[in-house]
């Protein structure tokens, strides 16, 4: 089939320059590491890699979820073990102060401490995190969860809300516990009536009971004291296993976010030994059709007329 | 000799001009269309010698063009096929490009958007999250913006682009034309010149590539070019070409009209679906337009969500939420003119009153002022004087220089909502992150009992809708209206839907009837009627009408007014007539203006005719009981008829007037009797209580008869009025107001009379004045058919707007007809309504009630067992837990609650809302939207390395017959060459024959 000069002209440097742009495209594979340079190169690698993204950062979302929750837990627990030590105190005293060979004045002794205790637990029970946010308020973490009115007596102020917290597609964690709820209160029976006592009310009891020397007032107490504490040490052992909770969700969350990057790298990043081995038998190609083209272009029946 | 010389001389002339033919080709071997020009040889006619033939040379038939038209129309086939594919590649890579990257796409600022919204909701109370949190939703709409440009970039750009193929497909035919024209000039195709057949396939290969062509060839060559297919659009043929124009649509970008001649014989051109228009034409349509719909269609969706979710959230003020994002109309302006100097801006200052209907605004220099045209309805406006700026429509207008008269702009608004969209919150505690209310437990509870608080998905009275509306009755509240409704215990007549204003029920009840409304909640509270035994109860609570379950029968509010009524709603069951205001507009020079004074007019009503009763008894009976009536809320006395004694409207409005210091409402009575003259039968007699009118003799006309009851009117106590037209009334005498009036008929047997009427006793009516409202309530003893009595109707009335369904029944035996009235619906009161704060009381733990804070009513007792919800005023309180006697737990507004972030979980988790079409997110859905263009791109380059192939052979077999190889010329020059040398070789030998004959002496 005979094929005009310019048509033999014009197929080869078309080949050529299509060679090239191949070349090109290879080195620009080498020199980002990505599979594809621009998103058009292989749009549906594109949408994988867009989803792979878009999962991968919501596993960062969710991991500083849990560091929040974690770090709110961590202050919970610290003011709630301190709060604990306190009553274990306050028991002891309670204890003290039943027995039959204490004084009037020593037990006005013991009262001055245990006033000065109950200072100190309001002060915990209005602990604030990191960022001012008071802790045992519930949702309304900007106003003193307990706070004490005209009379002395200390009443809490917050709300009950529990705040939920995403930490995974699937699963929520409660970021808080009410105040209500850390510092409880107990359900005191007089006279045939139930009522229910404050945390701070049932301490402040105790003090009076104690100045005022009424030993039934003071076996009230140490049984109130008692359970008190021991509501204490529950929330403590709520709030240990919730951080528990927390650090197995973070490993589920480092094997996700491993996961995810992984299957993120094979979609994208480039794979050099393959790639280098594909530019090389590029350039190879392209060399080859330089060399031809000219050899053959040399050739005219020309340059033998004399 | 015919004769080696002439053999000789034509055989060097003719190797001549085969070398330079071949010379040609030689020199045109990069001539862009070129054909390979070949020299056909032929022999010369012989001459005859005797019985011999001799040869007499060769010459130059025809230097022929090597061409193989079939070639030529396969490569024209094929270049138009593969420059479809280009402009898709090209521009739909691009859009892919920019969209799908993650640097400039959308999905990195959506992903942003959702993560600070989730970081938020971890700690809300935090303002520098939510200044994060405007940030970075402020950051998603400007992506959507500089997308949304980049996709307006794209279809000017395309726009651009097929304007320029039509001017160069205009003026490769106007070319066309002229080579049509000169190949006019001959007649055969082989005798045409070659370089213009040449030409002519140049710019039919060119016109190829541009649009697939259609090519009828007549015999002198000329071509007649159509689109597309042998019944497409003519272009171009033998003398004239045709124009072709393209026309764009600002609001639809894939609908382009190819018109044939635009400026002179418009028509619209046949469709073009190849070549590199109609590439581009394809991929507006089928890519660039359903890419810019979708990415519309995902802006406006994610502002409507998240709209809806932020509104229903508190912020950190504890307010209620507004709107964060609004979508701003585009504006598409066309100049006039063509090179306007000027620009035109324009900015939405009032979105209410902007609509988007297009406009026109032209410079009047001799008003001063723009004069604006509405395109649609053809109003015109002339806008305040001054070129700057003006306002139009809640718009903003302004140029940046002085305007030439007559100078004018075309405004379209479109809705392009990824274009328009923004932020409009700027302050942090703006951000509604909480929950609108909350619920907590009474610190002093004694049962242990967690709580949860959700919004009600359905609506929880959605059994009521059983009873028909008060609205479906008509705004229509005379007896006439009225509708007939049967008694029943088990389902509601009527219900009244929350929202309604001024409710007003009616009905007629006869004397004597037991008829009774009742009006109920959907908890079973007994809001207005008549007391009920339990029987009835029972079966008004457990039938079809949608009743709480497990709510039980209160009647603590049954009737109660004021302080003390359900709700402190202004509900009265009786009858009422309210005083009115009434505006008075005030008239100045000009006309009537903006201010006005109310007047307020005292209550007034007047009753149907009263109760006709007659004592037959020998003692005196109380036609209406002692305290059966409450008037304004003063107890009514007994209403007594002496034995033989007929009741009258008179004695009725003394019996009121006796109040009247109490009350504040005066009554008096009138009996009329009216009548048309034409209705007069002067046939008969007439008596007037008991006496003769006109002494027996039969009266004649109206003015007679009106005179001759006149005159009796001493004894009768009667008197007859005529008015102007033509119309008799027949009244009480004065000092008589409000007696029986009795028509009879001296002629015993006659039943009716002179005036037409029936002979019987009638009664009066009662006109009622109240310095403030006249009510009717009724006491413990009361009825409606004591109204009855009074001609009033009993009626329910609801004066201010309910907040709830309220179900009606009508009860008792029979049926009545009922008629109603009411105002429009208040749809602010019931969503304030549903923020109310309430209490719910465990008064055991098997039941609890709950109450309204705001006004202390007790909306609901209801049986309680282990595990249910409560559901109150579209909210859900789950209990988990035991609650005791005496537990109270309080839902009410979550203003403090700054750390609350429930509204903001809600927005988070709008990332995995499957609300878009065919069930995808968000992200899904701009993935799929980018996907679907890239996948567009990918088809059209297989397409395109599919049809190169093809090409590629076209060109090749074209090439093999018409193109130049050097090789073959060089080879031919040779050829030729050697001939000529040998011609000439020739002549010298015939010169050599002609010297040898010469030198014969």
């Amino acid at each position: 089939m005979k094929v005009s000069t310019s048509q033999m002209f014009e197929r080869a440097t078309t080949q050529m320059v299509s060679q090239q742009s191949k070349v090109s495209d290879m080195q620009a594979q080498l020199a980002s590491g990505k599979q594809m340079v621009r998103p058009s190169d292989n749009p549906e690698q594109g949408a994988l890699i867009q989803r792979l993204t878009t999962a991968l950062n919501r596993q960062d979302v969710y991991a500083g979820n849990l560091e929040t929750v974690s770090a709110r837990m961590g202050s919970e627990e610290s003011a709630l073990t301190s709060s604990e030590n306190i009553m274990q105190r306050i028991r002891e005293i309670a204890v003290q102060g039943n027995s039959e060979t204490l004084s009037g004045d020593d037990r006005i002794i013991l009262a001055k401490e245990v006033s000065a205790l109950r200072n100190e637990l309001v002060s915990l029970s209005n602990t604030r995190d990191v960022s001012g946010n008071y802790v045992f308020a519930g949702s309304m973490t900007n106003t003193r969860p307990f706070a004490e009115n005209g009379v002395g007596e200390i009443a809490y102020q917050g709300d009950q809300t529990q705040v939920m917290v995403d930490v995974s597609d699937q699963r929520q964690l409660v970021l808080n516990r009410p105040g209500n709820e850390a510092f409880t209160s107990v359900i005191r029976e007089t006279d045939g009536i139930s009522e229910r006592v404050n945390f701070f009310a049932v301490i402040d009891d105790f003090t009076a009971a104690l100045k005022a020397n009424d030993s039934a007032g003071l076996q009230v107490s140490l049984a109130e004291v008692s359970d008190l504490t021991q509501n204490l040490a529950l929330a403590i052992a709520d709030v240990g296993s919730r951080l528990g909770v927390v650090d197995s969700q973070a490993d589920i969350l480092a094997d996700t976010r491993l996961r995810y990057q992984s299957l993120l790298s094979g979609a994208e990043d480039l794979d050099y030994a393959s790639a280098i081995t594909q530019l090389t038998s590029e350039i190879m190609s392209l060399e080859a059709g330089q060399s031809s083209f000219a050899k053959i272009s040399q050739l005219s029946l020309f340059d033998y007329i004399r | 000799m015919a004769d080696i010389l002439s053999i000789g001389a034509g055989a060097t002339q003719l190797y001549r001009q085969a070398l330079s033919t071949v010379g040609n080709n030689i020199a045109n071997l990069n001539t862009e269309g070129y054909s390979r020009q070949i020299s056909e040889t032929s022999e010369n006619a012989p001459s005859q010698q005797g019985t011999v033939f001799v040869g007499s040379g060769a010459r130059l038939d025809n230097i022929e063009r090597a061409y193989d038209e079939f070639a030529e129309a396969s490569l024209r086939d094929s270049s138009s096929k593969l420059t479809t594919q280009q402009p898709l590649i090209d521009y739909a890579n691009r859009v892919v490009d920019i969209m799908g990257s993650e640097a400039s796409g959308l999905s990195s600022a959506m992903d942003k958007f959702f993560a600070t919204a989730n970081a938020l909701s971890a700690d809300p109370a935090s303002i520098n999250l939510r200044s994060d949190f405007l940030r970075d939703a402020d950051g998603m709409t400007a992506r959507f913006r500089e997308l949304s440009g980049q996709l307006d970039a794209v279809e000017i750009e395309t726009r651009e682009n097929i304007n320029t193929q039509v001017a160069t497909l205009n003026s490769l035919s106007d070319k066309l034309a002229f080579v049509n024209r000169q190949l006019n000039k001959k007649l055969t195709l082989d005798s045409q010149p070659p370089m213009l057949l040449d030409q002519r396939d140049q710019l039919l290969r060119e016109m190829s590539s541009v649009t697939k062509i259609h090519v009828a060839e007549s015999t002198s060559g000329q071509v007649q070019v159509r689109l597309g297919s042998s019944a497409g659009s003519l272009i171009a043929d033998h003398k004239v070409p045709y124009d072709l124009g393209a026309a764009f649509d600002s609001s639809d970008p894939g609908r382009v009209d190819l018109i044939i001649e635009p400026y002179g014989d418009r028509r619209a051109a046949s469709a073009v679906s190849s070549g590199m228009l109609g590439g581009l034409l394809n991929f507006r349509t089928q890519t660039l337009a359903p890419a810019m719909d979708s990415f519309d269609y995902l802006a406006q969706t994610l502002v409507a969500e998240v709209n809806q979710i932020h509104s229903a959230g508190l912020d950190g003020r504890g307010d209620p939420g507004t709107d964060l994002f609004a979508i701003d109309p585009a504006f598409d302006i066309s100049a006039g003119v063509d090179n306007s100097a000027i620009s035109l801006q324009v900015q939405v200052t009032d979105p209410e009153a902007f609509d988007y209907s297009p406009f026109r605004v032209t410079w009047v220099s001799e008003q001063n002022s723009w004069r604006i045209d509405d395109i649609d309805s053809g109003a015109s406006t002339l806008a305040t004087p001054g070129h700057s700026s003006f306002e139009y429509a809640g718009l903003s207008l302004s140029v940046d220089a002085m305007p030439r008269d007559g100078e004018s702009f075309v405004v379209s608004p479109l809705t392009r909502p990824a274009s328009g969209i923004r932020m409009i919150q700027t302050d942090p505690l703006a951000v509604a992150t909480g929950e609108t209310m909350r619920v907590m437990s009474d610190l002093s509870n004694l049962g242990v009992a967690t709580l949860g608080l959700e919004h009600a998905v359905a609506d929880d009275n959605a059994g009521f809708a059983a009873g028909k509306t008060l609205q479906s009755l008509g705004n229509n509240p005379s007896a006439a209206a009225g509708e007939a409704v049967t008694a029943s215990y088990l389902a509601p007549a009527y219900v009244i839907p929350k929202g309604t204003t001024q409710a007003a029920l009616m009905m007629e009840v006869p004397y004597g009837s037991d008829l009774s409304f009742q009006v109920m909640t959907a908890d079973g509270v007994h809001v207005l009627g008549s007391s009920l035994d339990s029987a009835s109860r029972a079966t008004m609570l457990a039938g079809d009408a949608g009743f709480n379950g497990t709510s039980s029968y209160s009647d603590s509010y049954l009737n109660a007014t004021g302080a003390d009524a359900y709700m402190d709603l202004p509900l009265t069951y009786g009858f009422l007539a309210s005083e009115v205001e009434r505006k008075d507009w005030q008239v100045s020079t000009v006309g009537i203006t903006d201010t006005y004074t109310t007047t307020t007019l005292a209550a007034s009503a007047i009753s149907d005719a009263v109760r006709l009763q007659n004592n037959a008894s020998s003692v005196a009976i109380d036609l209406i009981s002692a305290d059966a009536l409450l008037l304004n809320g003063t107890s009514l006395g007994s209403l007594s008829l002496a034995a033989g004694d007929t009741s009258s409207a008179a004695t009725m409005a003394a019996w009121l007037n006796s109040a009247s210091a109490a009350t504040g409402v005066s009554a008096t009575a009138s009996t009329s009797i009216e009548l048309e003259a034409s209705s007069i039968d002067f046939t008969q007699q007439l008596n007037i209580n008991g006496v003769t009118i006109g002494g027996g003799s039969l009266l004649t006309s109206v003015d007679d008869l009106a005179a001759a009851i006149n005159s009796a009117s001493n004894t009768t106590n009667v008197i007859a009025i005529v008015n102007g037209d033509d119309q008799l009334r027949l009244t009480n005498a004065a000092g008589h107001e409000g007696d029986n009036i009795t028509l009879g008929n001296p002629v015993v047997s006659s039943s009716t009379n002179a005036l037409g009427q029936p002979n019987k006793m009638y009664s009066g009516k009662l006109a009622m004045q109240g310095s403030e409202d006249i009510r009717f309530t009724f006491g413990a003893a009361g009825v409606p058919a004591d109204l009855a009595v009074l001609g009033l109707r009993t009626g329910i009335y609801a004066e201010g707007p309910l907040t709830e369904d309220l179900a009606v029944f009508v009860t008792g035996t029979g049926s009545a007809s009922v008629a109603a009235g009411f105002g429009d619906s208040d749809n602010a009161a019931v969503a304030s309504s549903l923020l109310q704060p309430f209490t719910i009381n465990f008064s055991s733990a098997n039941e609890y009630s709950i109450s309204d804070d705001t006004t202390g009513t007790v909306v609901a007792t209801r049986s309680y067992s282990f595990g249910d919800d409560i559901v109150h005023n579209g909210l859900v309180v789950e209990i988990d837990g035991n609650p005791l006697a005496g537990d109270r737990f309080a839902v009410d507004s979550n203003k403090d609650g700054i750390g609350d972030n429930g509204n903001m979980l809600r927005i988070a988790g709008l990332q995995d809302k499957q609300v878009l079409a065919d069930g995808r997110t968000f992200s899904e859905a701009y993935i799929t939207l980018v996907g679907t263009v890239g996948g567009k791109a990918a088809l059209a380059m297989m397409s395109k390395d599919a049809i190169q192939v093809v090409y590629d052979q076209a060109v090749a077999s074209r090439d093999q017959v018409s193109g130049v190889s050097l090789d073959e010329e060089a080879a031919e020059l040779i050829r030729f060459q050697q001939a000529y040398q040998a011609s000439a070789q020739i002549i010298q030998v015939a010169s050599k024959l002609f010297d040898s004959i010469l030198s014969i002496r």
